[in-house]
């Protein structure tokens, strides 16, 4: 041990070696620089550091007669060059700790994340309490806030404990120092679960249904995100880690919803790693609500999860410079197929953030740095303040929505904009009965009687007649969940039957034709989702059909890749006839092909983007609502109750510093402290 | 795994959050550190996992395929780029090895400087200038002259007594103290960085709420 180097020990002798007053503070400085035992220290050449001490010695001069009380530079720097332990860095604490107490064990799990947790994108999870799920989770931008505001306001910070002992638990089983903070947790809990327990305790009014006329940007947003075609791109940025899921996963349910309504293919981004696996839940979510009216949005195909930001403003700088590249691959680190060369190919920027600092970093690097799509702003509580003065100052940021409430509106505009019109036939989302439209219609009759939309109860129609003259079929034809038809129930080849079974390609990707039911069978020719065919057969188990080609073929295709219907003959030729007229694939491809990879060795070849889709309702109809107004009235209620203790807080601590006035030796809850 | 078991699992890492509530007490304060922990390690595995699928795999597919190449520099290029990240890479490993802890500084001095450069630029033309123009015009949503007059005037009055508060001046021999325009001044500041500071404290409070009403909303529906 004698061998080892002892901070504390080297520092206690620096500091009780006498030092003449002459010598510079930063000489003193320079050389308490710490020095391992029989290595010599580095020493300047003296020559070089009299001119070097000579150059900075005249800015540090303090007047000898200025007050020293004043908060002057020079002032300052005294100060810190006699902080004390406390206002070290807490790494440097953390090495002072276990210098003093080598033994302690260094297997505690927070200590071997001490070197790993600066590269984490969460750094609040290695703080102290609050943590990272905790409601009461400060960031570190937030902490310094409220210790500047503590120290202008002079309010007595609270000390810290041992840095290597924060995380031990306390030796006793109850403290009654903990008592008034668990009463106030459990009346808070108590409160904000009223509202779902019962709605005899709904207390305040709800948000507003309709943008309110004092902040243009909101309905300004919602517009720019109303405006997308199917032609369109809109970037997605999803800022924001588990921590604030609670809060902002509501926003981005929304914009995902709106975007995916209005046809149109988000490409997600974040330079936050968590997020990316979040997009997934999030996208996840919103097939599992809408599964019931046989939609479900591929990656890849219908959105797609660009590859991780790494670096924060750099990463958010590379998008902006390098975006052909970030756009090319995927999170999973496969090819996505998009060619954009710019962000300028992008209609729109949508942010959706936790933390001012990433809507800086947005503001600074991407909207100022080029004259790129607008920026729609989507923020939770804590960052809006910083948020709205870049939204008022910058042109380029349309407006900004933030916090659960503004959710609330935003859905509540959303639902009234797609809820009074039937799907769109444009794009054969409903069939020639109109089914469609009746499922469509379910949710809004459930939402009338504040009743969750059953997403995947209802089985579709089983007999659905296929359009014969309507445009061509889409990505998202009828759901089927009847039995697989059995060959002796399906007309044969040769018959000539007024009404015919047929199959719909559903598949969003390419199908392949086989000449055999088996995937070890030669490929005929591939098919686009939206064909339909004639069966004439198909395998023991139903799961392969056997269909007539156009060319007097038969091949076998998937069951799981197609619907069936039933249609008459003529109507199937006459639709066929009408799509075949129209070249839908080939204008498509025309249009907006991209260049699809299916992996390292598999096939190449260009596939036709999703045919444009456009007021796919179901996106926003088939949206669960019944926990708003409840947690609208626990947010209420919980905002009642947390400004009822800060005031009872305050009140406790006035009487204290009341009472430490009375009597001099008493200085609890004193503000001069 | 299924959703039924992702809810359970959610439901217990939720209730095990919450038992801090009760304290860090010996038994029950296990819950809560090792719900966090759990979180931690997935964090960083998860991170692990995709720098090395959305960053690193594209570079090393290139190396081996120069047909599919997804940068316009080619691949050969690319590879020089994934050996100089590779290089740095190995260069902060070096930092236990006191000898060689300048080749690790050099490697942050590189990361360093250019992040410096990139935040610079930015927050001149992203935020200091942007801003700085909001601050000398005239509000455009208000709704009439006078009230955007106000509204200027308050913007005004908030900034330069902020800036008051704050001096760094060093103060010269035997200057006086400061007068009563200058304290009231700081006393205007220091209103106003409160009330600011007061105002991102309650967002920050009502982020907290949201938050926690969705963790109950999920509780009672899980128990529902």
């Amino acid at each position: 041990m004698s061998e080892e180097f002892n901070w504390l020990e080297y520092v206690e002798h620096e500091e009780s070696a006498p030092e003449p007053e002459r010598r510079g503070r930063l000489s003193r400085l320079l050389s308490r620089r710490p020095c391992l035992p029989g290595r010599p220290r580095l020493r300047l050449p003296r020559l070089r550091r009299r001119f070097r001490l000579a150059g900075l010695a005249f800015w540090r001069r303090r007047p000898k007669d200025s007050a020293p009380e004043q908060e002057s530079a020079t002032s300052l720097l005294d100060q810190r060059a006699e902080r004390p332990l406390e206002d070290l860095d807490e790494r440097l604490q953390f090495l002072r700790e276990r210098s003093i107490s080598p033994s302690q064990p260094s297997a505690d799990a927070q200590q071997a994340l001490y070197e790993v947790d600066d590269v984490l994108v969460t750094p609040e999870i290695a703080q102290k309490p609050g943590g990272v799920i905790s409601a009461g989770a400060l960031s570190k931008a937030q902490r310094q806030q409220v210790e500047l505001l503590q120290d202008i306001v002079g309010g007595a910070t609270q000390a810290e404990e041992p840095a290597g002992r924060r995380f031990l638990p306390s030796q006793a089983l109850f403290s009654l120092s903990a008592a008034p903070r668990m009463i106030a947790a459990a009346a808070l809990l108590a409160l904000v679960s009223l509202p779902f327990a019962s709605s005899d305790f709904a207390v305040g009014a709800l948000p507003p249904s309709e943008f309110p006329e004092e902040r243009p940007g909101f309905a300004a947003v919602y517009e720019a995100l109303d405006g997308l075609t199917g032609s369109d791109f809109a970037l997605v940025a999803l800022e924001y880690g588990p921590a604030a899921a609670g809060e902002l996963d509501s926003l981005a349910d929304l914009v995902l919803r709106h975007v995916f309504a209005r046809g149109v293919k988000p490409l997600i981004v974040s330079s936050n790693p968590i997020a990316i696996a979040h997009a997934r839940n999030i996208i996840r979510a919103i097939n599992r609500s809408v599964a019931g009216s046989g939609i479900s949005l591929l990656p890849g195909y219908d959105y797609h999860i660009l590859r991780f930001l790494p670096g924060g403003a750099l990463g958010i700088r590379e998008l902006n410079e390098n975006f052909a590249d970030v756009v090319k691959v995927s999170a999973k680190g496969i090819s996505t197929g998009l060619q954009l060369d710019s962000l300028d190919r992008v209609k729109s920027i949508v942010l959706i953030s936790d933390s001012a600092e990433t809507v800086r970093n947005w503001a600074e690097q991407v909207v100022a740095a080029s004259d790129n799509a607008p920026l729609l702003a989507f923020t939770s509580y804590s960052a809006a303040p910083i948020a709205q003065v870049y939204a008022d100052a910058s042109a380029e940021i349309l407006g900004l929505v933030f916090g659960y409430r503004d959710a609330y509106t935003y859905g509540e505009e959303l639902q009234a904009s797609f809820g009074g019109v039937p799907p769109a036939p444009a794009n054969n989302q409903s069939s020639a009965d109109g089914t469609r439209d009746s499922q469509a219609n379910q949710p809004q009759e459930a939402d009338a009687m504040g009743e969750r939309p059953q997403a995947t109860a209802e089985p579709a129609p089983t007999e659905t007649p296929l359009p014969s003259a309507t445009p061509p079929p889409t990505a998202t034809p009828a759901p089927t969940s009847t039995a697989l038809p059995t060959a002796t129930d399906l007309p044969t080849a040769t018959a000539t039957l007024e009404t015919i079974v047929i199959v719909e390609v559903r598949s969003p990707q390419q199908v392949r034709i086989r000449r055999g039911p088996t995937t070890a069978d030669d490929i005929l020719r591939l098919a686009q989702t939206g064909d339909t065919f004639e069966v004439i057969g198909a395998n023991g188990d139903g799961s392969w059909y056997q269909i007539a080609l156009a060319n007097g073929l038969e091949g076998w295709i998937a069951a799981f890749l197609v619907d069936e219907g039933r249609t008459t003959r003529a109507a199937f030729e006459a639709g066929r006839a009408s799509a075949s007229a129209r070249s839908p694939t080939e204008r498509v491809v025309l249009e907006r092909g991209f260049l699809l990879s299916l992996g390292k060795n598999g096939p190449r070849f260009y596939q036709a983007d999703a045919p444009i889709l456009s007021d796919i309702h179901e996106f926003v109809l088939m949206r669960d609502r019944s926990q708003e107004a409840p947690r609208l009235e626990a947010m209420t209620l919980g905002t009642l109750a947390a400004v009822l203790l800060i005031v009872v807080g305050n009140v406790l601590s006035a009487f204290g510093a009341l009472r430490g006035r009375a009597d001099p030796n008493d200085r609890r809850g004193s503000f001069d402290d | 795994m299924t959703e039924q078991t992702m809810a359970i699992v959610s439901f217990v890492l939720t209730l095990m959050v919450f038992s801090y509530v009760l304290g860090d007490l010996p038994l029950i304060g296990v819950l809560y550190r090792t719900a966090i922990f759990i979180f931690v390690g997935m964090t960083a595995a998860f991170t692990l996992v995709v720098t090395y699928e959305g960053l690193i795999l594209p570079y090393l597919q290139d190396s081996q395929d120069t047909s599919a190449s997804w940068t316009t520099l080619g691949a050969s290029a690319d590879i020089y780029i994934f050996f100089t990240a590779l290089l740095f890479a190995l260069l902060l490993l070096l930092k236990p090895v006191r000898p060689l802890t300048w080749l690790t500084n050099s490697a942050l001095a590189v990361v360093i400087v250019v992040g410096a450069s990139v935040a610079v630029v930015g927050a001149l033309s992203g935020t200091l200038f942007p801003l700085l123009g909001a601050t000398i015009a005239l509000p455009e949503n208000s709704a009439t002259e006078f009230s955007a007059l106000l509204e200027s005037l308050l913007l005004f009055v908030g900034t330069m007594t902020g800036l008051f508060y704050f001096h760094y001046q060093v103060r010269a021999t035997g200057a006086p103290q400061p007068s009563r325009l200058g304290q009231g001044l700081r006393h205007i500041g220091k209103a106003f960085i409160v009330t600011a500071l007061g105002a991102i404290y309650a967002s920050t409070i009502l982020s907290s709420l949201t938050i926690l009403t969705e963790r109950i909303s999920f509780l009672f529906q899980f128990g529902a």
